[in-house]
């Protein structure tokens, strides 16, 4: 207490207090450039670790992988069987799902033949086949899931991954040394259908074989023998992550067999390179995945997130030459081998990271505080709106019944929004919504309404704390969503009076930049059909289904705040002429 | 006034009456999940537990999961079952009027009694608290009358009061402090006989509701008292009851148990009765074992009858900002922990420990706050000899 008090003779005796307001805007920008800079920062060099395996138990690649040339025999007999339902895929093209169904019941022989036990679960969004091996040694209550989904993300028929799942479980069962089940999973596609089938594995399935420790999911498109390299996924729903050490052992043991591995789509040639700029870009390459994680295809492992799963994808790419299919098999034998070590649940390393390449990383320390500067910011252009209005607190504290009444019921709108727009139709109501938003942003330039000056003091400065409120619960959770959200959302601070014509028009610019619909537009060019509706129902329905939360998020952190501000700038206090206005300013 | 008090009245009942019926699924996991609105000893979920005992002739406390009372058991299994969703509200409403009325008491009143009530009825944190059904409102309610008795001086109604205080919850015994600050010998021996009386009632009872045996006394005071069966909560302690620490178990007991009544002693000397009431009372709860947000609704409601000190207070902002962000961020981090399971321990601890510091910053604010407004009160009549009220 003394130490306050000492603080806040010193801060008095400086007259430092009004300065600071005065200069209230100004500060909430360097804040806001600071936490963009912080992003830029990180990738140099004393600012990020190299990974290290931090539970001792895991001891990667320790034991000799036998994955090798006997297996590749029994792969490409598999392999030949399943390029017959290829042919199946395409013949009964309009009839698809009878077709796979059918296929799925063949591999589900298979795995009966090798000594697993089946089932397949029905949802509507596709069937799943899971084979579960209760090994002999365990004590029936972990698992460790190897998957591979029919389709893999880009809705190519994933051979290579199904016939190494296939050879894999025929191998395994060999083993005597599994202290965890084995679970495989082949669902139709790697989204909703093998999301609805964890859902259902952890409520009424009755095969199970426990606690579910890590997933694996395999992805091999090709009828090719031959690789280059490994993509691996790992961003979850919501913001969470696997375990650091599931990565690290993934990436230790991929490139002690051969291949090298491969972070957000970074080609080939530039595998080898380590440099500020490629760390840079996979830094925000992270962010954007992380920030669109469920709203863009899923490759597998996001279907995992909220059970306590620690999940990767991994991909082949680059078919042709290169590293044959056993090492790609090798790999997760291997993953495998480590996590059956595991007397624990992952809890070693690290949950909230983010990676400059596959042996790099930050801790949460130190990146968290650029999105919690953008977010004060927030929170000291919330102040300046009232400290800096020209208005007596207690004077507008009058009005503050009304403007928490107003606010209180764009709130209620913009939660009847997130739940209505789901279930209306997809493209009409995108384009509704984008031409809504451009409207709104332009017409406050022609149309005024009477709004007290007051109110509209209040209502700015009370949503954008709102809006820092949401973010900063927002922050541990999910920093990548945090970041883009307080990233392109602050624009809306700068939104003034508009006495004049020209700030109008920078309002309604403002506005535009801010609207989350609009900039949509510029985010789905990055996905793979560069349509506008695919983002939109991705959004929709990663919400509806998959149990993210980035819409309702979107839509009640963001989209009330940008109607609030929408509408204050429309509004005109007729009881004042616009000179005495002007003077107050 | 006497209808903005009334509507007052009526939003309490009518918020905590609407709300559950307008979101089942918030009432739900209000009463279930929440860790800030009910610990394992004051949760909905243990009463029905204890009442399903009770109504099956089992005994209430063998299965070692129920800590609630055997009277209260007993009262709400018999008279209220199928009540609960307008018990509650309407104790709630109960606690607003006895608070309007408290304000009414002090001359130099700064907020009018009917904003009082107003605050009572549309604290969010309140109605959530009052969804969750935790039955530690019922000490909220005679914590409440019996600040309101005291300071009329019914000193028959005290000793009840406070006996039904310490029954529910056994720290409230240390309220007796400060009310000997006020009563002469004859008026003191009056509420300690009422009080001897009831608390001798209330045993008999509950001694013949738990079918003639002392067990009650286990489960509920000596959990609490030996921190038994801590579990994450808000409070400060139950981190340190970790296995880790076994070793200094018993020294931990002793001492946190010490904290809650230490501080009583001394503030009732020096400070005004209505302070050390109040202080009392929220000291017991900043050091209570198992803290939940029905803590903080009694001490900021009981606060907000003393509005006259407000103006004297340093750091409000910064204790209301910390208790905010606790509130908020104190979910959040226990799904980390629990559900995720990508948080561990340590960050709801951090989150607790948040919300204690904005507590006691909070209460060493009010104390500054009092002797400010005492020294102001002592300068403007230096005739006066007697500082404050009574």
């Amino acid at each position: 207490m003394a130490l306050l008090e000492e603080l806040y003779r010193v801060i008095i005796k400086l007259g430092l207090v009004p300065k600071i307001i005065k200069n209230l805007p100004l500060l909430s920008i360097i804040l806001t450039i600071i936490g963009v800079a912080w992003i830029a920062i990180l990738p140099n060099d004393g600012n990020f670790r190299q990974t290290y395996i931090s539970e001792n138990a895991l001891m990667p690649s320790q034991a000799y992988s036998y994955f090798r040339e006997t297996e590749w025999n029994i792969l490409r007999g598999y392999r030949t069987q399943i390029m017959n339902f290829e042919n199946d895929n395409n013949n009964n093209y309009n009839n698809n799902s009878d077709g796979i169904y059918s296929n799925l019941k063949t591999m589900e022989n298979w795995f009966l033949d090798i000594g697993f036990k089946t089932n397949i679960y029905h949802s509507e969004f596709g069937n799943t086949l899971y084979a579960v091996y209760h090994a002999p040694k365990s004590d029936d209550t972990e698992a460790i899931l190897l998957g591979a989904a029919y389709f893999n993300s880009d809705n190519e028929f994933n051979i290579g991954g199904l016939s190494l799942a296939i050879s894999l479980a025929r191998y395994f069962h060999r083993w005597s040394i599994w202290s965890k089940n084995i679970i495989i999973v082949i669902p139709e596609t790697p989204n909703l259908a093998l999301r609805s089938w964890v859902n259902a594995y952890h409520t009424d399935l009755d095969l199970t074989a426990g606690s579910i420790e890590s997933a694996i999911m395999l992805d091999y498109a090709s009828v090719e023998d031959n690789f280059k390299y490994i993509e691996l996924y790992y961003e979850g729903l919501n913001g969470q992550l696997p375990n650091l050490d599931l990565i690290n052992v993934a990436v230790s043991i991929s490139e002690h067999e051969g291949p090298r591995i491969s972070l957000h789509q970074t080609i080939e040639s530039e595998l080898y390179i380590n440099n500020y700029w490629s760390r840079l870009r996979i830094l925000i390459n992270s962010i954007k995945e992380l920030s669109l994680a469920g709203i863009k295809n899923g490759h597998g492992n996001e279907a995992f997130s909220g059970w306590r799963i620690q999940a990767i994808t991994l991909k082949a790419k680059s078919f042709g030459e290169g590293y044959d299919i056993t090492t790609f098999g090798r790999v997760p034998e291997a993953i495998f081998r480590a996590i059956n070590n595991l007397l624990e649940k992952f809890h070693q390393s690290f949950f909230f990271y983010l990676l400059l390449g596959p042996r790099l990383f930050i801790s949460i320390g130190t990146y968290l505080p650029s999105a919690g500067l953008i977010v004060a910011a927030f929170i000291i252009s919330s102040l300046d709106k009232i400290l800096n209005s020209g208005f007596e607190i207690n004077h507008l504290l009058k009005y503050g019944i009304n403007s928490f009444l107003i606010f209180g019921i764009i709130l209620l709108i913009s939660l009847i929004l997130s739940q209505l727009l789901p279930i209306l139709s997809i493209q009409l109501n995108y384009y509704i919504l984008i031409l809504s938003s451009i409207i709104l942003s332009i017409s406050s330039i022609f149309i005024k309404i009477p709004i007290k000056s007051e109110i509209k003091i209040l209502l700015r400065s009370l949503s954008l704390l709102y809006i820092s409120i949401i973010l900063s619960s927002l922050l541990v959770l999910n920093f990548a969503l945090t970041f883009t959200i307080a990233l392109f959302a602050f624009p809306l601070t700068f939104i003034n009076e508009s006495l004049e014509f020209h700030q109008s028009i920078i309002n309604s610019i403002l506005l535009i930049i801010s609207n989350p619909f609009i900039l949509s537009l510029i985010f789905s060019s990055n996905f793979d059909n560069g349509q506008i509706q695919e983002f939109y129902n991705g959004l929709i329905t990663s919400w509806k289904y998959l149990g993210s939360h980035t819409w309702f998020i979107i839509i009640l952190g963001w989209v009330s705040v940008w109607l609030t501000i929408a509408i204050t700038t429309f509004g005109e206090d007729s009881s004042r002429n616009k000179a005495s206005e002007f003077k107050i300013k | 006034m006497a209808q903005l008090e009334t509507a007052a009245l009526a939003l309490t009942l009518l918020t905590r009456v609407a709300i559950p019926q307008l979101s089942p699924s918030l009432t739900e996991y209000l009463e279930n999940e929440s860790v800030l609105f009910s610990t394992l000893i004051t949760s909905y979920k243990s009463l029905n537990e204890g009442i399903f005992f009770f109504k099956n002739n089992l005994n209430i406390y063998d299965g070692g999961v129920v800590h609630t009372p055997p009277l209260l058991i007993y009262i709400i299994g018999e008279f209220f079952q199928g009540l609960e969703i307008v018990l509650w509200p309407f104790i709630d409403v109960i606690i607003c009027f006895t608070l309007i009325n408290i304000s009414k008491k002090f001359p130099e009143k700064k907020l009018k009694p009917w904003v009082i009530g107003f605050i009572y009825a549309l604290n969010p944190i309140g109605i959530m608290e009052n969804i969750s059904k935790s039955w530690l409102i019922f000490h909220s309610l005679f914590t409440v009358i019996l600040f309101h008795c005291s300071l009329n001086k019914q000193w028959l109604a005290m000793g009840f009061f406070l006996s039904l205080c310490s029954y529910l919850h056994y720290q409230s015994l240390v309220l007796i402090i400060p009310i000997i600050k006020i009563s002469n010998t004859i008026n003191f021996a009056k509420t300690l006989f009422v009080f001897f009386v009831t608390s001798t009632v209330l045993y008999l009872a509950s001694y013949k509701l738990s079918n003639n045996s002392n067990l009650f006394i286990n489960s509920t005071y000596l959990t609490s008292f030996y921190f038994a069966k801590i579990s994450p909560n808000l409070g400060l302690w139950w981190y340190f009851f970790i296995e880790m620490f076994e070793f200094f178990i018993p020294f931990y007991t002793q001492i946190f148990n010490l904290l809650q009544i230490v501080f009583i002693i001394p503030l009732s000397l020096r400070l005004p009765f209505q302070f050390s009431f109040l202080l009392s009372v929220a000291i017991i709860k900043f050091g209570n074992n198992f803290a939940e947000l029905t803590d903080l609704i009694l001490i900021s409601g009981l606060f907000l009858t003393q509005s006259y000190i407000f103006g004297h207070l340093k750091l409000a902002y910064l204790g209301v900002l910390l208790l905010i962000m606790a509130v908020i961020l104190a979910p959040i981090f226990y799904h980390l922990w629990i559900n995720l399971g990508s948080g561990n321990s340590n960050f709801f601890y951090a989150i607790t420990l948040l919300y204690n510091l904005g507590l006691a910053i909070s209460l060493v604010d009010y104390i500054w706050a009092v002797l400010q407004w005492e020294f102001k009160l002592d300068t403007k009549n230096k005739n006066v000899n007697k500082i404050g009220l009574f």
